[in-house]
């Protein structure tokens, strides 16, 4: 998946949230059918999403469905599939490969009769319940399609209401499912693995404390679900140019060391080698993709 | 199961305690045949049990088994699966099919002994390596499994079996308990518990020990002691704060569905219907734990 830090997650009854100035910075948009859009408000905002895509080329695009009744994931994935400028659907409460490969054959059903390239509707699969986290490797591996998981655990959220957990920001409710979720996803060669929303959209330093732990555990980028949230979260996942600049002096070192006849050297104390040569080529690379550095 | 926060153990060839143990103040009694039972009184503690059984009939009444797979277990539920009886705890389990011999052999009794079928429960007692590893497909092995417990205790056959230290706040089983609630959960069990609090003179690290398993999702506790229940009982009840944001979000969420919002917002969080869901667990849990 191309690298995204932050995504949006608008209701789509409710896009208004769309015409807020920060909301711009986001890295991607996600519009969402599901749980965020009451039972009453689904038909009336499914016709809108086509629309507003559409007219909005310049930005990515997800479109969030329901999977949680047959006939309105077909009803989600009629109106989806074939949107000009769509970067692909996440489907939320998943338990099983099998409910991916149901979801799989729909989708390329539709892309054949739209006569939209079979195959090229990705996904992203939120895990947001106890056997979607155990599972999660099985998930990943369920469709070609997929290029991230997404670990839901936000509070008083799908995932902990099934675990029946407590919550909180570096605490070990949750520790052992995110870390699993991360190995799960990263053993997949999945290269952005996303974490869920942050719910207290007033506390920022409660946002900024609980992203520092999602991007030391390993991911890329979260949900976002209000404006103020996207600064701090684009912050956050992408690397500081402290960090570019020591990774291109461990590069520097490396290479000096290497042309001198060792692949083992010293660097400000630490010992270093190829593979932290890799590590720093890997770094830089994100910086350059994110534009920190140019 | 029922919601049960406090199992309290009743060694089962004492008769004095199987009497004093349903008065204690648990909500269930765990009357145990294996290892609080000397080899050579097995026979007098099934029979002491089978006959509590009988007489308490009616109350949340649960019994150890001998290891699982061993001759024991047999003799064991022979004489215990009788009317009286709400679920067994099976100790030592690290293969599914254990699971499923223990399951079929409740059948048996049940159907000759006129018992509904399938309502005596599993619990599974998980306190190998091997155990943690096959979490999920132990506890998905049975129908009847209706909760499993996460056994470190301190000296206990996990921490041996893995050959780890153990401490109270310390990593050494933050991935085990994580690892069995998750399994237990993905495996749909409804009612996940902790195991025993060896220690009996440090009532600090009870409560410190049973507040992270409720935190971590679990539902209740196995209690070695009287005195270990009020701690119990305590940390895995609603608390009046959680009732009272249980009935906030429940009246949010009407609100909120009348102005066609999906989302509902209380002190600033933003919830789905997974908070509603919460709610109203919370307080039927406590409306439960009230009488």
């Amino acid at each position: 998946m191309r690298p995204a830090r932050s995504l949006l997650l608008v209701p789509a009854n409710r896009q208004e949230l769309l015409d807020h100035e920060a909301a711009h910075s986001a890295d991607a948009m996600v519009l969402d059918l599901a749980s965020t859009v009451p039972e009453s408000e689904k038909e009336r905002a499914r016709p809108t999403v086509g629309a507003r895509i559409a007219g909005n080329p310049g930005k990515r695009w997800w479109v969030r469905v329901n999977s949680t009744a047959p006939d309105l994931l077909a009803a989600d994935l009629e109106t989806t599939i074939g949107i000009a400028n769509l970067e692909g659907i996440v489907l939320p409460h998943i338990h099983s490969a099998d409910e991916i490969l149901r979801a799989e054959e729909l989708i390329g059903t539709i892309e054949a009769r739209r006569g939209v390239a079979l195959g090229s509707t990705d996904l992203v699969v939120q895990l947001d319940n106890a056997k979607a986290v155990f599972f999660a490797h099985e998930l990943a591996a369920a469709s070609p399609r997929i290029l991230s998981l997404c670990f839901n655990g936000s509070q008083y959220g799908d995932l902990v209401t099934d675990l029946g957990a407590g919550w909180s920001i570096d605490g070990p409710e949750l520790m052992y499912a995110r870390q699993y979720a991360l190995v799960a996803s990263r053993a997949a060669d999945m290269s952005c693995p996303l974490d869920g929303f942050f719910a207290n959209v007033d506390d920022l330093d409660g946002l900024i404390r609980d992203t520092e732990v999602s991007r030391r555990l390993g991911y890329r980028g979260r949900m976002v679900i209000d404006p103020r949230q996207i600064e701090p979260v684009n912050r956050i996942y992408s690397p500081t140019r402290e960090e570019v600049a020591y990774h291109q002096r461990v590069l520097d070192t490396l290479e000096t060391a290497v042309a001198g006849g060792r692949a083992s050297v010293t660097l400000e104390g630490k010992m270093i080698d190829y593979a932290h040569a890799a590590t720093a080529r890997s770094v830089i690379a994100q910086a350059r993709e994110l534009g920190v550095i140019s | 199961m029922k919601a049960i926060r406090s199992f309290l153990y009743a060694p089962g060839n004492r008769e004095r305690l199987i009497a004093k143990a349903p008065e204690a103040g648990a909500d269930a009694v765990m009357f145990d045949l294996a290892d609080s039972v000397p080899i050579a009184e097995k026979d007098t503690a099934r029979r002491l049990v089978a006959d509590a059984l009988t007489a308490l009939h009616g109350r949340n009444l649960y019994v150890k088994l001998n290891d699982a797979g061993s001759e024991r277990v047999v003799e064991d539920v022979d004489a215990v699966a009788r009317l009286g009886l709400c679920g067994v705890l099976l100790p030592n389990v690290s293969t599914p099919q254990t699971v499923v011999e223990l399951d079929q052999l409740l059948s048996q009794h049940e159907q000759t002994r006129g018992l509904p079928d399938g309502r005596i429960e599993i619990i599974l007692l998980l306190e190998t390596a091997a155990a943690i590893l096959r979490a999920y497909e132990l506890a998905a092995a049975s129908t009847r499994v209706a909760s499993v417990c996460c056994g470190t205790a301190e000296g206990g056959d996990l921490i041996r079996s893995l050959g780890c230290g153990w401490s109270l706040s310390g990593p050494e089983r933050t991935y085990l308990r994580g690892r069995v609630l998750l399994a237990a959960r993905a495996a749909q069990v409804p009612w996940p518990i902790d195991g025993v609090y060896a220690n009996l003179e440090d009532p600090q690290g009870l409560e410190i020990e049973t507040r992270l398993a409720q935190r971590l999702g679990f539902r209740g506790k196995l209690a070695i002691h009287p005195k270990q229940i009020d701690v119990i009982n305590r940390i895995f009840s609603p608390t009046i704060a959680e009732i009272d944001w249980s009935r906030r979000v429940l009246a949010a969420r009407q609100g909120a569905l009348e102005r066609g919002d999906g989302f509902v917002s209380v002190d600033g969080i933003k919830m789905t219907d997974a908070a509603a869901e919460r709610a109203q667990n919370l307080l039927t849990l406590a409306g439960e734990f009230s009488r």
